[in-house]
This record gives structure tokens, sequence and C-alpha cells, in this order.
């Protein structure tokens, strides 16, 4: 029931993180907007391959995703201008 | 407007419950369902899909790890080469017109769905695969193959990865559903980033919300559920995307 109750926990307060965000993002730079909608829809993959500690393996897809995300971030923002 | 509104909620769950049961993601159910029914602009469906896949294969993933399911290796391989292969994919998609790869594409998503419904669950469903039985170096060059067809074709990689975990790499249909959700989830966060721009932000909560309870639902079934009724649900959405792809294929 552990792993199931903090699912839970972090979906509801997922949710409510993101509908308070999609308020916010209204009034602030895009830039902003666009750096926290990703680090939001990633947090749960982060969490999740973080939370493994029984196998590195996970290790290598946590980089690839971060410097991806990193990149992808950079360029976008770096195009809005 | 309010059954374009419904749809919204709908789409998503229906989405993450499929999702759960077959390890494909749910773009194949999401985009078709949020850009039709609910009349959202494409990019929009896509962007919602991404972010809403991102979150539900993260949950499914975390209960199919807690039993046990993934294979790590896998993950590692798969998700890592991946990545950079959709980005080939990508730029490559954006240099020629991938009608021609899509018909083939969706030809052989049409073979792989009429094998996995005929394989016997003797020969399908009780393989396992062993542990670093299958070569790494042979995963590594389709999991970067899986990722630039995902990106040259604009497809989730579960429609990809899933007929390679369970025809090429003979593996247990739960274990592949289980170990291309983790996948999944990895690749979709990647890939949002890319369409972050697009989203419409207000909605994402909300698909977010209803894709997790389909999801949570599924992922609880998966456990249970007989092989043979996977498989089925397995080949009845790749075919969904088969014909999907054909029809875009044609400029349908």
């Amino acid at each position: 029931m552990g792993v199931m109750g903090w699912i839970l926990r972090v979906t509801v307060l997922y949710v409510l993180i993101w509908g308070i965000a999609s308020i916010i993002f209204s009034r602030f730079n895009p830039s902003i907007s666009i750096l926290s909608s990703i680090i939001l829809t990633s947090a749960p993959a982060v969490m999740l391959l973080i939370s493994v500690k029984r196998s590195r393996w996970l290790l290598l897809p946590l980089i690839v995703l971060i410097l991806t995300i990193t990149a992808t971030t950079i360029h976008i923002i770096y195009l809005k201008g | 407007m309010i059954e374009a509104s419904i749809w919204v909620v709908i789409a998503p769950a229906l989405a993450g419950f499929i999702a759960a049961l077959t390890g494909l993601g749910g773009g194949v159910v999401m985009v078709p369902a949020l850009s039709i029914l609910a009349g959202l602009d494409i990019g929009d469906a896509i962007g919602l899909s991404l972010a809403a896949i991102a979150v539900n294969a993260s949950i499914s993933g975390a209960r199919y790890i807690e039993q046990g399911l993934v294979y790590y290796d896998r993950v590692a391989i798969y998700a890592s080469l991946s990545i950079p292969g959709a980005y080939i994919g990508g730029f490559v998609a954006t240099r020629v017109s991938p009608r021609l790869l899509e018909a083939a594409f969706a030809v052989f998503l049409f073979y792989v769905s009429l094998t996995i419904i005929r394989k016997r669950d003797s020969s399908i469903t009780q393989q396992e695969t062993i542990e670093g039985g299958v070569n790494r170096a042979y995963s590594s060059a389709a999991a970067l193959g899986a990722g630039f067809l995902s990106g040259l074709l604009g497809i989730g990689g579960g429609t990809v990865i899933m007929p390679l975990l369970t025809l090429a790499e003979r593996m247990d249909i739960k274990r592949a559903v289980a170990t291309s959700t983790v996948i999944v989830a990895i690749t979709a966060s990647s890939g949002f980033a890319a369409h972050a721009l697009y989203v419409p932000y207000g909605f994402v909560g909300l698909v977010a919300l209803s894709a997790a309870v389909g999801s949570f639902i599924g992922s609880l079934i998966m456990i249970g559920v007989k092989r043979s009724y996977l498989r089925l649900l397995l080949a009845a959405t790749l075919l969904l995307a088969a014909v999907r792809m054909l029809l875009r294929a044609m400029g349908g």
C-alpha cells in the first residue's frame, strides 16, 4: 500500500499544482510558463526513476531525460526570444 | 460545447485505461479523440496527450515496478536510445515526406496485429525473456530504430516498442506491457518538452487527472487479467493505429 498511497498523494498534489500553475502562467513571461510546464510534466517520470534504488540501470535514462529536457527547453526559450 | 468538454475528460481516462493494459502510451486513442470529438487543434491535442501520457505511464509504471514486472536493462536501453533516435527521426521528417513509409509501417502493424492474435499461449505468453538472454547490441539497435520511426512518423514510442518486445525479444506480454509503460513514461516526458509551446495549460490538470484515474484502474486490472485478453486488446489497438496511419498516408 506504500507505493499506491504515494501515487495517489502525488497525483492529487500534482493536479492541484497544475490547476494553480495554469492560472499563474497567464500572468508570467512565456519562458517561465514553458519551463514550469516542462518541469511539471517530467516530474513524475524523474521521481519514478529516482525512487527505484534497486537498479543502477535506471541512472542512464534519467541522465538522458534530464539532458534532453534541458537542451529542448533552452532551444525553445531561445526561439521564443 | 458541453459534449466537447465531456470528451476532454472521457478520452484521457479511456486512453489511460487502454495504455495501462497495452503498454502503448495511449496517444493512438487520445489524439484523435481530443482533436475530433473534443474539437481541439491537433497541435494542442498532441501536447495534451504527451502531458497525460507522461503522468499516467509514470503511475502505471510505479505499480508495475512494485510488482517486479519491469526489466530495468530494457528500460535503460530503449529509453536512452529511443530519445535521440526520435530527435533524428523528427529532424529527417522535416526534410522528406514520410507518407510512403507511413503506409509501409501501417501494413507492418497489420501484420504484427495478426501475428499477436494468432500466437498461442504456449508460444508467446509463456515465454520469458531471460535477463541478459537477448543480445543487448540487438536491443540497442532496435531501440534506436524505434525512436527514429516514432520521430519520423509522429507516433508514440509504444506502438513501435511493444511489437519489438513481444515478437522480436519474445518477452512475456505482461512484462512487455510493464517494461514498455516505464519506457513510454520517459519518452513522453522528453517529447512533451518539444510541444510545450502548444499546450493549453488550462486543460492539462484536468486531462492528467482523468488519464491518471483510467491508468490507475487499468494497472490494477492488468495484473490479474488473462494474457489472451491482453493480447487481443493490444492487437486491436495496434490495428486502430494502423488504420489511422494508413488514412493519414492516403491524405485522409
